[in-house]
């Protein structure tokens, strides 16, 4: 029973945008497996963790309908490694799949389709929001970084989607740092607010293309689904209050620094290596037009970088984790971005001058 | 700067000799001090050596020497020994001009650039060991830290066994004033295995290439060393052949893992017990912990029955994340108890447990968090 027959390529995208969510250990050994099923001219891909599950589709001439389950990851590895351009086939005989491709020929066992979990679509009032794929990317990308992990507080393992107004809002925080980004769309948005699981916004961030094609998301209260080019991507919610991220962006904070963000970096990554592995504090010391960015470690070595600045209020030293502050630093694009600070023991605030939608608050480090 | 010169100073039988101070009666007589719960010797006085006794044979396996043979077991005191160990540690001191305490009975000095007739300077300080704390101790010298390791086995077994080496070797050993033929004979006459950081499988491993003696491990290829083994094993044979490559460690590292476990006396099985036990563990460990200024980031806890019993086996660990890195000893405890009420399984007869503080920091940093 002829599955696929065509281009390599025509195969192995598909298969890479359903496969990334598939895990390398898991308790059912059917979820390492990617369900095929083809119906008429269209060849559908699934995979799941059963939080998650991508489906996205092919076009397979052929007349007989079939439907099977292969290991994802080694279907992946033997078309990775045929060349460009070669023509693939896939025949299903007798729970085998023979994949054949000029004078290659693989034979791999299968697990029947029906035994393969889906996840079922959550029932509920539904809410639909449509955006561009570039612009939730460029949401995610600037606060992923700040997302818990694997962290007890279940609901900090995620990024907070929020819509108010007209504004669409990320928040993600790990409890030491929050990032907040916000977009405002062209009319007023129906008001919602959900957290995202964190493997779900790796994976959105891996798949949304940087286009203006459309992204739609259909939000029920436990389930959301991505649409967006031929892909399906559908992921549970966490269930949790988010903390009110509002209370800890600081609103009074004095001491304004604008700063040159890639000369900032490259200090930043420069006196970086000189830190304690284990804690990565940096301190950053401020004088009249001076700051000094120090670290030290148990070696007893030490670093020290003078940057300009414009400076005019008392003196100030404030330590960080160094790995916080090359995160923001990474993330956006601004040439100047603004330090705001109070004293050493208060939270920094970066900023993007004349721009309030982005905001990330990061925790001193008492070093 | 001058060439580098190590001594390492050792208690005898440290424990037992420790004993003796203050049972002078004792001198002579065989006698074992045994571990926590009398499980097993820990030390061993020649004359409980000359009968044969393995370090850490277990008790009753030699009960019946202290009716044949008259063997005096005791149950160990460990803060009496710290303390003479602390009196030995300071007179030692004198020795060089700085000095690493490597553990309760042993202490390397660094000897470098020191004049003088060093067999002498050594000798003195031997005899003010004896004479004011009351501990007799063997120094070896050599031109590493291997080597001042290596000599002062054989100041010991000089001592102990008349014959094994020349006697003028005994108690007090310098490698590094040998002549060389004088050395290698001392060499090839101590098998691989008396080589600080060669254990029983590379041993095993070394001796079945041929590597008998110490004088065969020192004349090894280096690159063949450690391709085969490891840099670790090429570090040695790098210090037997006399070039120094571990330095005195002055200041005692933080410890990366903090423990306090124990077999118990009797089995235990019910849960009642055992969380008495787990929580007077992760408090002794939270003390440990804040005695060196740390937090810790997770708690372990384990279970284990004795594989010494034909009863059913069971044994588990579990690691328990603490919310925020802390030393405080009722979070710590909640934490152990959490890890055990997880891997409680009842009816098992459990022969130890244990509390082990993970992923350690310094109190001193400290990342504040988000008022969420």
């Amino acid at each position: 029973m002829l599955l696929f027959k065509g281009l390599r390529d025509q195969l192995l995208s598909p298969l890479q945008a359903v496969c990334g969510i598939v895990e390398k250990r898991h308790t059912l050994p059917i979820l390492s497996n990617v369900l095929m099923q083809k119906k008429g001219d269209v060849l559908t891909l699934l995979a799941t963790d059963i939080e998650i599950q991508i489906t996205t589709s092919t076009i397979a001439p052929g007349s007989e309908d079939a439907s099977i389950t292969v290991g994802a990851r080694k279907l992946q590895d033997i078309l990775r490694s045929l060349d460009d351009g070669v023509e693939v086939s896939l025949v299903l005989e007798d729970k085998r799949l023979q994949l054949k491709s000029g004078k290659s020929r693989f034979n791999l066992q299968t697990l029947p389709a029906d035994d393969f979990p889906r996840m079922t679509v959550a029932d509920g009032q539904s809410t639909r929001l449509q955006f561009t794929q570039a612009q939730m990317k460029r949401l995610i990308s600037l606060v992923q970084c700040a997302m818990a992990q694997q962290d007890i507080r279940y609901y900090l393992n995620g990024l907070l989607l929020v819509a108010k107004a007209s504004d669409l809002i990320v928040v993600a925080t790990d409890g030491h740092r929050l990032a907040y980004a916000s977009e405002t769309m062209g009319e007023p948005l129906i008001p919602i607010e959900v957290i995202l699981p964190r493997k779900t916004v790796l994976e959105l961030s891996r798949q949304l293309a940087d286009t203006e094609d459309p992204l739609e998301i259909i939000l029920t209260p436990t389930q959301a689904r991505f649409r967006f080019g031929n892909i399906e991507l559908v992921s549970k919610l966490i269930d949790g209050k988010f903390p009110d991220y509002e209370r800890v962006i600081p609103q009074n904070h004095n001491k304004i620094l604008p700063l040159n963000r890639n000369r900032l970096l490259q200090s930043l990554h420069r006196v970086a290596i000189l830190t304690n592995e284990k804690f990565r504090g940096v301190r950053l010391v401020l004088a009249t037009d001076n700051m000094k960015i120090m670290s030290s470690n148990s070696d007893q070595e030490d670093a020290l970088e003078d940057v300009e600045v414009s400076y005019n209020q008392e003196p100030l030293d404030i330590g960080f984790n160094v790995t916080y502050l090359l995160d923001v630093l990474n993330n956006v694009n601004d040439e100047i971005i603004e330090l705001r600070l109070a004293d050493s023991n208060s939270s920094a605030l970066f900023t993007i001058p004349n721009d309030d939608h982005f905001k990330y608050v990061v925790m001193p480090m008492r070093i | 700067m001058a060439a580098p010169l190590y001594a390492l100073v050792d208690g005898n039988n440290f424990y037992v000799s420790c004993e003796r101070v203050f049972r002078p009666s004792l001198n002579g007589k065989p006698v074992v001090v045994l571990s926590n719960n009398d499980g097993c010797a820990i030390a061993r006085s020649n004359e409980a050596k000359a009968l044969g006794i393995a370090m850490g044979a277990p008790w009753f396996k030699i009960r019946h020497m202290a009716e044949s043979h008259g063997l005096v077991a005791l149950s160990a005191n460990f803060p009496l020994y710290g303390d003479l160990s602390d009196r030995m540690m300071s007179l030692v001191a004198g020795l060089g001009h700085r000095q690493e305490i490597y553990s309760i009975d042993e202490s390397f000095v660094d000897l470098s650039g020191i004049r003088g007739d060093l067999l002498k300077r050594s000798r003195v300080i031997r005899e003010r060991v004896l004479q004011w704390v009351g501990i007799p101790c063997c120094i070896g010298i050599g031109q590493t830290k291997t080597l001042a390791k290596l000599a002062n086995h054989i100041a010991k077994t000089a001592e102990r066994k008349p014959g094994s080496y020349p006697a003028e070797l005994a108690q007090i050993c310098n490698l590094a004033a040998l002549e060389p033929t004088a050395r290698d004979e001392v060499l090839a006459a101590t098998p691989v295995e008396e080589v600080w950081g060669v254990g029983r499988r590379i041993a095993a491993q070394l001796k079945e290439g041929g590597i008998h003696t110490v004088l065969d491990l020192a004349r090894m290829d280096l690159a063949t060393v450690r391709q085969r083994w490891s840099v670790v094993l090429e570090r040695t044979v790098r210090e037997l052949q006399g070039q120094s490559c571990v330095d005195l460690q002055d200041a005692v590292p933080d410890k990366q893992e903090i423990a306090c476990t124990r077999s118990f006396g009797r089995p235990v099985t019910a849960l009642q017990d055992l969380s008495e036990a787990v929580s007077e563990f992760a408090s002794r460990a939270a003390e440990k912990l804040r005695r060196q200024e740390g937090l810790a980031h997770q708690v372990l806890t384990f279970v284990r029955t004795s594989p010494f019993r034909p009863d059913p086996q069971y044994s588990r660990s579990i690691v328990v994340p603490l919310r925020r890195p802390t030393a405080d000893s009722s979070l710590i405890a909640d934490a152990a108890m959490t890890g055990l009420r997880c891997i409680y399984k009842p009816d098992f007869l459990y022969a130890k447990a244990g509390v082990m503080l993970m992923e350690l920091q310094p109190a001193s940093v400290h990342q504040d968090e988000l008022a969420l």
